[in-house]
């Protein structure tokens, strides 16, 4: 808090912080996003996107370190970007709650460590951990852990040293996004759903924090995939016809809808299954979970006509678009220069780059 | 906010920073100390300037040729020099001597014998005291040179029988050798 304030009044001048691009790294693509801090508000600056051949990087590991290397290079070359907060997909994460004693909690750290065997099942030496405080009382304090091994963490900071690009800090993808989507101070849960090509995040937010998470293997591919089939199209025509139609249903679009209706359906029971999870179980603590406020859309696939709409009906929730501007304290006459459907692609790199602004 | 960055990269990263700022702390000072630099230079080139001007002055009068004193700069001089002479010599012609005999003269002093005047000279070895006074009657002032010849430190008091022809306000002289 003092923190806050301190950097609220005494803000670290621009020319000993290096500002640092938000860069989202999936299975299939490299988002980039900065912000620039004007005397009126934030503004958007350079941003864009790089795709990521199949192959390289699998399920968050990166599986071909020289491909990698030489995309990063030219990104670097390309865009003069040579500070970067880096999003780590959650497959590769630990993500739990633990409760502390206060007693002979002289270094929460050590204490987490010595508990770490009994949530991750790596050596506690091959494992990076960090954690954030969730809540204290008189005995214990209560905090959230995040923990990946130690390699891949490292398999990382090797390609982005050797391409020279500074790394502040590596990051939860849902973190990111709540960031971006939930807005600051809001302590209510929400679950919000990354929608991407190839893989469905979902994570759940509670007081701020990201408390659940996990990944389906389906996205919005595999619904194009679905058209290609039925319709005997190109994969091109396939998501043209996906976007044009979508999920709403009239006359003409009645045979895209019933066969996007296959794919969505799945999907939506998956994430139907977690919210029921999440009201029907009691936490680490053996309390009642707070209960879902609304579910939260994000990622390109988001963007598909009609799936909230859908996803709404379907789970009787109140289900809507994320504004992944909302923490952005944008200039009142500005409009960034970013579509906002182009703009539902970027949540994840927008959180990194606000972490820029609030953490630096 | 969960930062999976190592632990030894965060530190780095910190250290990396305090050098930055370091730097930067340097750049400061340099650029302040090139400023003061720059504001203290027309002050430099001015009191230089000065410095030249006045050398040039003091080189000029030197070479002036000096007028001869005449007769009385040089009797002032003279005399000048002869007083400070004196003083500085004091110690070494045992003048000290005249503190204790004038604290012995005015310890046997009664409060209503009023000294006017005290001469002091040293002269082959013996000090002779003068004192001139006043004594409000010839009973007080022969009682006061019997005080002083009772002094061990005085050799010889004399006073003159002329002294005693006044019967009141009586104007002395006293004639006294110093041990």
């Amino acid at each position: 808090m003092s923190h806050k304030m301190h950097n609220k009044f005494f803000p670290t001048p621009k020319y000993l912080s290096k500002p640092s691009f938000g860069l989202d790294i999936s299975d299939v693509s490299i988002k980039f996003l900065e912000f620039l801090e004007t005397r009126d508000g934030v503004r958007l600056g350079r941003f864009g996107e790089r795709s990521i051949p199949s192959g390289i990087i699998e399920s968050g590991k990166i599986a071909e370190p020289k491909h990698l290397k030489d995309i990063l290079l030219s990104l670097s070359k390309e865009e003069g970007i040579s500070s970067v907060r880096v999003s780590l997909p959650e497959e590769q994460i630990y993500l739990f709650k633990l409760k502390v004693p206060r007693e002979g909690a002289g270094n929460i750290r050590e204490m987490i460590e010595l508990s770490l065997e009994e949530y991750v099942p790596i050596p506690p030496a091959e494992v990076v951990f960090d954690y954030e405080l969730l809540q204290e009382d008189e005995q214990n304090f209560e905090v959230e852990v995040a923990a990946i091994q130690k390699s891949v963490i490292e398999s990382y900071l090797y390609i982005f040293k050797d391409c020279g690009l500074v790394v502040p800090s590596f990051e939860l993808e849902a973190q990111a996004l709540a960031r971006a989507v939930v807005k600051e101070g809001d302590m209510d849960a929400y679950m919000i759903l990354d929608c991407g090509n190839n893989r469905t995040g979902i994570a759940i937010i509670s007081r701020g924090i990201v408390v659940f998470t996990s990944t389906l293997d389906t996205g919005g591919e595999m619904l194009t995939k679905l058209i290609e089939k039925n319709f005997k199209v190109t994969f091109t025509e396939a998501e043209k016809m996906k976007i044009k139609y979508g999920l709403t249903r009239n006359t003409e679009n009645q045979e895209v809808f019933s066969t996007l209706l296959n794919g969505v359906s799945i999907l939506r029971d998956e994430i139907n299954k977690h919210f029921i999870y999440w009201h029907t179980t009691r936490g680490e603590d053996g309390k009642e979970r707070p209960p879902i406020k609304k579910i939260i859309l994000c990622g390109r696939g988001a963007n598909l006509a009609g799936f909230s709409e859908y996803l709404s009906i379907g789970m009787h929730q109140k289900v809507e678009l994320a504004d992944v501007w909302s923490n952005v304290a944008l200039p009142a006459d500005y409009i960034p220069e970013i579509s906002f459907e182009e703009s539902m692609g970027y949540a994840t790199a927008i959180g990194l780059a606000l972490a820029d602004l609030k953490y630096d | 906010m969960i930062n999976l960055l190592p632990v030894e990269e965060k530190k780095n990263i910190a250290s990396k920073y305090h050098v930055r700022m370091f730097v930067f702390y340097l750049y400061i000072a340099g650029a302040c100390f090139l400023m003061a630099l720059f504001a203290l230079l027309p002050s430099y080139f001015m009191s230089s300037v000065g410095e030249n001007f006045a050398s040039a002055k003091l080189e000029s009068l030197k070479n002036l040729p000096v007028s001869v004193p005449d007769k009385e700069t040089m009797g002032a001089i003279k005399d000048i020099n002869m007083k400070i002479s004196l003083i500085e010599n004091a110690e070494k012609n045992n003048f000290s001597i005249l503190d204790k005999v004038v604290d012995e003269i005015i310890s046997r002093k009664m409060p209503d014998i009023k000294i006017t005047d005290i001469n002091y000279e040293k002269k082959d070895g013996v000090k002779n005291i003068k004192l001139n006074g006043v004594a409000p009657n010839r009973e007080r002032l022969l009682l006061f040179r019997q005080m002083l010849e009772a002094d061990p430190d005085f050799s010889s008091v004399d006073l003159p029988i002329s002294n005693f022809v006044k019967g009141e306000n009586i104007n002395f002289d006293l004639n006294l050798t110093a041990k």
